[in-house]
């Protein structure tokens, strides 16, 4: 464990979050602690939110930095399935500590299991993790969030399949196709599973704890197994 | 304590860079790694440390390797007493590397490579690039620290004045061919390797 700390550490002092990002962070913890400690009735506004600024923090990309030879001091003393384990936590962490907070404060209020370790909030959160970081390996930081932004507005506006959806979920029978239905739909907008919208709730958060499982692996496979040659320094 | 390439070869896009690669660097030992642009230094370099995996034989590391491919490849955003702490080195600047001249971030660099004893096999690319002359002297003395400890250091460079100056061992890349000579090869009756032999050296491989 003190390995992947070092490796933490060694990322954060190699590509730390620009200023900017840091500021903004610390203004979205005060607002999620502010609705929560006010309100606990709004504490999904606060999920949601949090939801939402982890694709835009763990998205922090890796080839660009390695292919510039910023990394190499890692990847040349450490086994690269740690160094994969390093920039995955050094990218998720903070907004993570940041969603345990909130948990904290909600079951200081409540004094109660937090709503946000239900399995289908829980879910989402981690899938949102996973996917940001993972996808934004081979691209640079900020990538994965725009892009599952810009998807999520899109599919908003123009409502493509969100009808047939709606009908399929409206079944409400569980069955396979509609786990199958409801996971993808999840997987677009894990918004939907902050609040109780999807009604086969288990089982889709079972799916995207697999999805997750499955992305951190071929993620770890990423860095373990390409080559880094030096190309231009960005 | 050693560094051993067994018929190693390097393809960059489908294209040979270099074939059958074989030397072992003995405890002890500067070996300098002399060839024309796009001949494969760094690659060989990054194969030895292990960020590329070769085409072809394999790359043997007794003892831990540190690699530092110059001062471009340091993080920009990093501040220079952060990037020194990762390596137990300490540093009062507090400016990131990024701002910090060409030459400074290099000397920084190679300061933080070369302060510490934690590693046994250095590779170095083109360390003396953007070092002023008490940087380059400063550069020298280090190594022969390093090689009267034991470590074994493998050093890209065109600046033979240098390479001569600190080396006893000399590796030629020129159009994929490779050749290995020791100080005792190259040098001429009674007198050390200087950068003439070197150069003469890489011509006659340049000419095969």
């Amino acid at each position: 464990m003190s390995r992947i700390l070092r490796i933490v550490r060694f990322f954060r002092a190699a590509d730390p979050m620009p200023s900017w990002l840091v500021a903004l962070t610390a203004a979205v913890a005060m607002y999620a602690a502010w609705i929560v400690a006010a309100n606990p009735s709004g504490l999904d506004e606060a999920l949601a939110m949090l939801l939402l600024w982890q694709m835009v923090c763990a998205s922090t990309g890796f080839a660009r930095h390695a292919s510039a030879g910023h990394f190499d001091a890692a990847l040349v003393r450490w086994p690269r399935m740690a160094v994969a384990a390093g920039h995955a936590l050094h990218s998720i962490w903070l907004v993570a500590a940041l969603w345990l907070l909130v948990a904290a404060i909600e079951a200081g209020r409540t004094g109660q299991v937090p709503v946000a370790f239900e399995s289908g909030r829980l879910a989402a959160f981690v899938f949102v993790s996973v996917m940001s970081w993972a996808l934004a390996l081979p691209a640079g930081r900020l990538v994965t969030g725009s892009l599952w932004l810009a998807l999520i507005v899109l599919a908003v506006t123009t409502r493509i399949g969100t009808d047939q959806y709606g009908a399929m979920l409206a079944r409400s029978d569980g069955s396979p196709l509609q786990v199958m239905h409801g996971a993808a739909l999840a997987m677009m907008c894990p918004f939907l599973m902050i609040g109780d919208h999807l009604p086969p709730r288990d089982a889709v958060a079972a799916a995207l704890f697999s999805l997750s499982l499955g992305a951190l692996t071929m993620a770890g496979g990423y860095i373990r197994g390409r080559d880094y040659p030096l190309e231009a320094a960005s | 304590m050693s560094l051993a390439f067994e018929n190693v070869g390097a393809a960059y896009h489908r294209r040979t860079v270099f074939a059958g690669a074989t030397f072992t660097m003995q405890p002890g030992t500067l070996m300098g790694l002399i060839g024309a642009n796009g001949a494969g230094k760094t690659t060989l370099l990054r194969i030895a440390a292990g960020l590329i995996a070769p085409a072809s034989g394999r790359v043997t590391a007794s003892g831990r390797v540190m690699y530092f491919g110059g001062e471009s490849t340091l993080p920009g955003q990093c501040r220079a007493d952060e990037w020194a702490a990762l390596f137990n080195a300490g540093s009062n600047t507090r400016a990131r590397l990024g701002r910090l001249s060409r030459g400074t971030r290099q000397l920084f660099g190679l300061t933080v490579f070369l302060s510490n004893d934690v590693w046994d096999i250095g590779l170095l690319d083109e360390p003396w690039e953007g070092l002023d002359p008490n940087g380059s002297r400063w550069l020298a003395a280090a190594l022969r620290r390093h090689r009267e400890r034991g470590a074994c250091v493998l050093i890209s460079s065109h600046r033979l004045h240098d390479v001569a100056d600190v080396c006893s061992a000399y590796t030629f890349l020129s159009a994929g061919a490779l050749r290995v000579a020791t100080a005792g090869d190259l040098a001429r009756a009674g007198k050390a390797v200087d950068a003439a032999d070197l150069a003469r050296a890489f011509d006659a491989l340049e000419r095969q």
